[in-house]
């Protein structure tokens, strides 16, 4: 068995970062984009996690921050989900490409 | 003196004026309306009473007539250094506020009834009350101000209501023409001045009277210690900042100089002055002849250790002077307008002062611009008296023998011009007298110069006079002539009173034989001594030799004033034979008589000169410059913006609204980052 | 009773805390309060504007309290267990800025009861979100901690995210925060990335402590350079989202046309102001440690950045045919001008970074009035002009509405920055600023700001144009009294900070000096970190996991 580091961890992370900034990138879908904002923030509460963890820390401010992370996650994603029915109601489409209304 | 009085003083002579300007323009429109005049009259009444309050404080004093209040500190040069709003309270300051204040009440009380016809208020009214509250706020701020920065916001401030009030009638395309002009020709001029003031700044790194005057007097001693300690500085810095000083102060003058030859109409920028009577005749009175123009020759008296320091630049103001006071006269002599007529005139009394100045005569000059502010003033508001009679016609020939029907406006506009001709003992001929004499101190030429204008403007004002009311009784046809009311005459009368013994501030009344008994240099130039202390100064380094203390001095200028007198009484009788006993002269005398002729011929040569190289060169100028200004300019204008239109269009069209490409919109705004990072480091 | 005290935990905070604090408990006591009086008073716009007033008058009653025991005490930190430092601070800087949020919010309320509160239902819900964000906002400039500003920014977003899209039935609005809130949220989450990378080195989120270890690892070289600095772009990108910095201006213009015109008027100049003062605030605590070459980057970055965004904002908004998007543009490239102060303050020494935040602070006070006036000028016209937001929807304002169009000029020509009016005195400070730092990149800055102030001339003159030049044979339009004097007082306000404007520069002076503490105290007890942090067993925590994993 192979011991699992802090290597491991990142790699994770950052796989996440670099999928959620692609799928933020290529959908079109506004929940689409906000799953690639949710797998942005997981990557970062990964790492926070793993620091902390690993790093030597004699504190947990990491494990707290995530904790905070994941608070601030759901309340973003309670206000975009609101935001997105009200765009929906509007334009019935949650294509983020629908509104270009606003241009120039 | 009692400096917190002078400080309360000094605030109120600037809060009433803006405050009753503020109130007048506020609620004017809505609820003041036709009294929309009361919050000014108050204002700058009030702002008159304090003002003579201030000089009566000033006169008091005795020596210590200078006191350098400092209101609050305004904003930071950089490095700690602040520019103040600071007022110096001199007696020159306390002289051009009670001209000031004093004038712009009358004129302000005028404007009540001359601003309404039919006893309904013209269209603006409140919109010209507010202006000419503004504009007293202003010129206080001009002549109050105790740093060059201050001087040059009152400057433009006048500037800015000046050009608002010839345009008053804006409707009237010659009038919103000239508002134009006189706003273009002025900036040329203020194009100077700014520059002077730049140099000051960069010269002495700041723009305080105390500092900037005592360091240019010390500077031009090469007294480099005191130097040193007023700028603290060491030795070596303080001897190159004099070698700086005494090379610069003349370009510094010069540049001043500019700004003063705009506003107060001088050669070559007089042109705009003539123009600016489009406005209405009380703006005329206030701002075109008794304090706005004077406001280049305050400026020159207050710069005294710069402009004396140089006799070339001093001779050369006292050319300009001279040269624009003989020009503006000539000019006058054929004018049938007669506001244009008083304009020209103005520009001549204008020239006599920068002679004085020009002359080492700051006292004498300031002493004409006192006399001029209430004889002028008088005039133009009686010619505005009479075009308010002739219901807007201000031309000589369509009126004459005007004097049953506007009695009160004749008499008092007799008076003023009166004075104006130099006639003996009336206000005009003591200060006028001064400026000669000073003038043939200076040069001899200078001095002829100035007594051919003094007949040459007994001459013309009295042509005016006589044709407009003296002879056969003349109306436009449809107009029912008639007396102003009160608003108007009571302010005619006091300047009126002005115009005879405001003389008499600066005569000194001692014993003597016929006029001898009056020397002139009295009590005004006293008064003034402590202000014009560098013109005397270098005057007396110039002509000790010269000038002779004993009984020939006194006999040479007791004769010139006689013969001054006597020219300006022959001009008005010239006049008088002209226009009055022989009316059908210049016709007859223009067809028959060649030696009249030839006099008439020779007049009209001198306008056909002057059109011919000035006006239509200009014109010519005028028209190149508008070409210029269509082609060049607006091209120039236009190809600036055409550069951020086409950014600014490119750049809208990559904001296309839709979500996707405003993330590729940040990669490349990423990617020009790191490029232009890489490149700046 | 004794016992009862012993039982206090000792991370309880203790009374002068909570004093140092009141701003902030009275603000969520206010907002609590929002929330629940349709319980008691009913959902009445007017009665909830008045308690809304009311609840900030009496932060602002604690705001001016705390600010006397700091100018006399010094600032300080406090209110929130103990992580590695203090969460919170209250020192100058953050008080003057609750201050100048407190006032606005009463300008942007007056303004929201003249056009808004007659065809409103939601009063309560838009009060609790306007006055949530300011919190957020005020939040923003009260910390030294990196997790602190993530929550401080999600805080002050989500509120706002929520008040663009405030107009439910309209199109532009819904749109308008849905690409607000999209671009928000993907800014924060890059920002908390680059912050959980960020604790991965430092092994803390705390700023002072980060900036005693970043000089050598940024100027080392290498992949850790590369690293950290990425991190640090990634925390930027999340301050310049709200700064709406080229190229993170996206949003700017679209939410701000969708928006309701007081709710723009409000994230124009208030999300920005925070999102400054934090990015001052930020690379001034960097300042204290960070080596020259180190700064010189960084000051080279922002400077790059600032001049991006004057550039491009007064670009963008020359051909605008929406006053609001204009106006929106504008806040762009004032933005810009503002960064530039804070390149200043990273490069320069103490003197020069002083005088560069002060002047950030008079600018966005005059900002503040400028864009509130022009701002409320347009809520007023739209308002009675069937919300037609044109810049052609002014012609002629000049003559038929005076008492708008006169406040109007001259907010205009203050935001291009001329005399006789208060943007020209700010913008003075800003270029003597530049000049006085005295370095090639300095003076390429106050040139580019001169250029773009007068690009920017033009635009702005477009309305004066259409205000003054244009015939109308529109009648007067009639507005609300409270609105008219609120905008003519903005007016009046510019000209007499132009005439007296010591008084505000002295503040500036005054505020910006106690930034340069570098650590604030902790209020409890001077030497309870370390005993705080044994009093809660971290440790304990930490080790069982630690146990699991290991084996």
């Amino acid at each position: 068995m192979f011991e699992i580091g802090l290597t491991h961890y990142l790699v994770v992370a950052t796989l996440l970062f670099v999928m959620g900034i692609f799928v933020m990138i290529t959908k079109r879908n506004a929940i689409g984009i906000l799953i690639g904002v949710e797998m942005v923030l997981n990557g970062a509460n990964i790492n926070l996690v793993a620091f902390n963890r690993y790093n030597g820390m004699s504190n947990i401010d990491g494990q707290i921050t995530s904790l905070f992370v994941i608070v601030l996650a759901a309340a973003e994603a309670a206000l975009a989900v609101a935001i997105c029915m009200n765009f929906y109601k509007n334009l019935n489409t949650v294509d983020v490409d629908h509104g270009d209304t606003l241009a120039g | 003196m009692n400096e917190s009085l002078l400080t309360n003083l000094s605030i109120l002579i600037l809060l009433l004026p803006a405050a009753g300007a503020l109130c007048a323009g506020a609620l004017g429109p809505r609820h003041l309306k036709g009294n929309s005049h009361w919050p000014v009259v108050f204002g700058v009444g009030g702002a008159a009473i304090a003002s003579y309050i201030l000089l009566f404080q000033v006169a008091g004093a005795g020596e210590e007539s200078s006191v350098l209040i400092e209101l609050y500190q305004w904003f930071t040069a950089g490095g700690g250094s602040w520019f103040n709003v600071e007022l110096l309270i001199d007696p020159l300051t306390a002289v051009m506020l009670a001209v000031v204040t004093g004038i712009s009440t009358l004129v302000v009380i005028y404007s009540k009834e001359y601003m309404r016809h039919h006893d309904q208020p013209e269209r603006g009214y409140e919109r010209f009350f507010a202006f000419l509250g503004l504009f007293v706020f202003s010129m206080c701020i001009l002549v109050l101000g105790g740093n060059f920065l201050l001087l040059y916001l009152g400057w433009e401030a006048v500037g800015l209501c000046s050009y608002l009030l010839i345009g008053f009638y804006y409707q009237k395309p010659s009038a919103a023409a000239a508002a134009k002009k006189a706003f273009l020709v002025n900036r040329i001029g203020d194009f100077g001045f700014g520059l002077g003031i730049l140099l000051i700044y960069i010269t002495f790194g700041c723009l305080d009277y105390a500092t900037v005057f005592e360091a240019a007097r010390l500077g031009m001693d090469h007294n480099v210690e005191a130097l040193a300690t007023l700028m603290s500085i060491d030795a070596i810095q303080a001897s190159e900042l004099a070698m700086t000083i005494s090379s610069r102060l003349p370009i510094i003058a010069l540049l001043l100089l500019c700004g003063a030859v705009g506003k107060s109409a001088q050669l070559p920028l007089y042109v705009w002055l003539p123009d600016a009577m489009e406005g209405p005749s009380p703006v005329s009175a206030l701002i075109h002849a008794a304090t706005m123009v004077t406001a280049g020759i305050y400026m020159m008296v207050r710069c005294g250790v710069i402009f004396a320091s140089s006799d070339a630049v001093m001779m050369f103001i006292a050319i300009l002077g001279a040269a624009t006071a003989i020009f503006a006269a000539t000019i006058a002599l054929v004018q049938t307008d007669m506001k244009r007529i008083l304009a020209y005139s103005t520009i001549s009394q204008l020239g006599y002062m920068f002679l004085g100045v020009g002359c080492f005569a700051a006292g004498s000059a300031v002493f004409h611009l006192m006399t001029h502010a209430f004889f002028k003033a008088l005039l133009f508001l009686g010619a505005g008296s009479v075009m308010h009679a002739m219901g807007g016609i201000i031309d000589v020939r369509r009126f004459g023998g005007l004097k049953r029907i506007l009695p009160v406006t004749y008499l008092t506009m007799l008076i003023g011009s009166a004075a104006l001709a130099g006639f003996p003992l009336l206000a005009g001929f003591w200060s006028k007298d001064e400026i000669v004499h000073a003038a043939f101190n200076q040069h001899v030429l200078l001095g002829v110069v100035g007594l051919v204008t003094a007949v040459l403007t007994a001459f013309y004002t009295f042509r005016m006079m006589f044709l407009a009311f003296w002879g056969e009784e003349r109306v436009p046809e449809g107009v029912s002539a008639h007396e102003s009311g009160k608003w108007i005459l009571v302010p005619l009368g006091i300047l009126a009173i002005g115009a005879i013994f405001s003389g008499y501030f600066g005569v000194h009344v001692h014993g003597g034989g016929f006029l001898g008994f009056l020397e002139p240099h009295g009590a005004l130039h006293h008064f003034l001594e402590p202000v014009t202390a560098p013109f005397a100064a270098h005057a007396h380094e110039a002509h000790a030799a010269e000038i002779g203390h004993g009984f020939f001095a006194a006999i040479a200028h007791h004769w010139l004033m006689y013969l001054s007198a006597l020219l300006s009484i022959l001009g008005i009788l010239v006049a008088y034979v002209w226009y009055v006993q022989r009316p059908w002269l210049p016709q007859v005398v223009r067809a028959t008589f060649p030696k009249a002729h030839f006099v008439l011929l020779h007049k009209y040569f001198v306008d056909e000169f002057y059109d011919t190289v000035f006006v239509s060169p200009l014109r010519r100028l005028g028209r190149f410059c508008y070409q210029a200004d269509v082609f060049l300019i607006d091209g120039i204008v236009w190809f600036i913006t055409v550069i951020p239109r086409m950014f600014g269009q490119s750049w809208r069209t990559l904001q296309t609204g839709a979500l996707q490409g405003y993330g590729l919109g940040m990669a490349a705004g990423l990617a020009l980052i790191i490029v232009l990072v890489m490149m700046t480091t | 009773m004794t016992e009862l005290i012993a039982e206090i935990p000792a991370w309880f905070p203790k009374a002068a805390e909570f004093m140092t604090f009141s701003p902030e408990l009275a603000w969520v006591g206010t907002l609590c309060l929002i929330m629940l009086a349709p319980l008691a008073i009913g959902r009445d716009a007017r009665m909830i504007a008045g308690l809304a007033v009311v609840g900030i008058a009496v932060t602002a009653f604690f705001t001016l309290k705390v600010m006397g025991i700091i100018s006399t005490e010094g600032p300080k930190t406090g209110l929130t267990p103990d992580l590695a430092g203090g969460m919170l601070i209250a020192d100058n800087l953050s008080l003057f800025f609750k201050m100048l949020l407190l006032v606005f919010l009463v300008g942007i309320s007056i303004l929201w009861m003249s056009v808004s509160a007659a065809q409103e239902d939601d009063a309560p819900e838009f009060f609790v979100l306007l006055i949530g964000s300011a919190l957020g906002m005020s939040l923003m400039v009260s910390t030294h901690n990196i997790l602190m500003m993530v929550i401080a920014i999600e805080f002050a977003s989500l509120p706002s995210y929520a008040i663009v899209g405030f107009n439910k039935h309209k199109r532009i609005s819904a749109e308008a925060s849905l690409k607000y809130m999209i671009f928000g949220a993907v800014s924060a989450a890059v920002m908390l990335y680059g912050a959980s990378l960020i604790y991965g080195f430092f092994g803390t989120l705390d700023v002072t402590q980060i900036a005693a270890n970043v000089g050598p690892v940024l100027a080392g070289g290498g992949a850790n350079q590369l690293l950290v600095g990425l991190a640090m772009f990634c925390v930027f990108v999340g301050i310049a989202f709200k700064i709406s910095a080229v190229p993170f201006h996206f949003w700017c213009p679209d939410a701000f046309q969708g928006a309701k015109t007081e709710v723009t008027a409000w994230l124009s100049v208030a999300s920005k102001a925070a999102g400054l003062l934090l990015l001052m605030r930020l690379v001034n605590v960097f300042c204290v440690n960070a080596g020259a070459e180190v700064l010189h980057g960084v000051a080279v970055v922002i400077a790059v950045i600032a001049t991006l965004t004057c550039t491009l904002g007064n670009l963008a908004a020359y051909k605008q045919t929406s006053i609001k998007r204009m106006l929106a543009y504008s806040s762009i490239a004032h933005a810009g001008y503002m960064m530039a102060a804070a390149a200043i303050l990273v490069d320069a020494g103490t003197v020069e970074s002083f005088t560069a935040i002060s002047t950030v602070l008079a600018y966005v006070v005059v900002y503040m009035l400028m864009n509130l006036g022009a701002f409320g000028v347009v809520a007023l016209v739209e308002s009675k002009n069937g919300d037609d937001d044109s810049i052609t929807a002014f012609a002629g304002l000049g003559w038929t509405s005076p008492a708008l169009a006169i406040p109007m000029l001259f907010c205009l020509v203050s935001l291009v920055g001329i005399p006789p009016f208060a943007g020209f005195i700010t913008k003075w400070y800003l270029l003597a600023a530049l000049g006085e730092a005295a370095s090639g990149l300095y003076w390429a800055l106050a040139i580019v700001i001169v250029i773009n102030t007068l690009i920017s001339l033009w635009y702005y003159m477009r309305v004066v144009v259409q205000m003054f030049l244009k015939e109308s044979d529109k009648p007067a339009i009639e507005v609300p009294m409270s609105g008219t004097l609120l905008v003519n007082a903005c007016g009046i306000l510019l000209i007499v900070i132009l005439v007296f404007s010591n008084p505000l520069k002295e503040r500036a002076d005054r505020y910006s000096a106690g930034l340069f503490s570098p650590v604030p105290t902790k209020l409890a007890d001077q030497g309870s970190a370390d005993s705080l942090a044994q009093s809660i067993p971290l440790d304990n925590i930490a080790a069982p996991q630690e146990g699991k994993h290991g084996g």
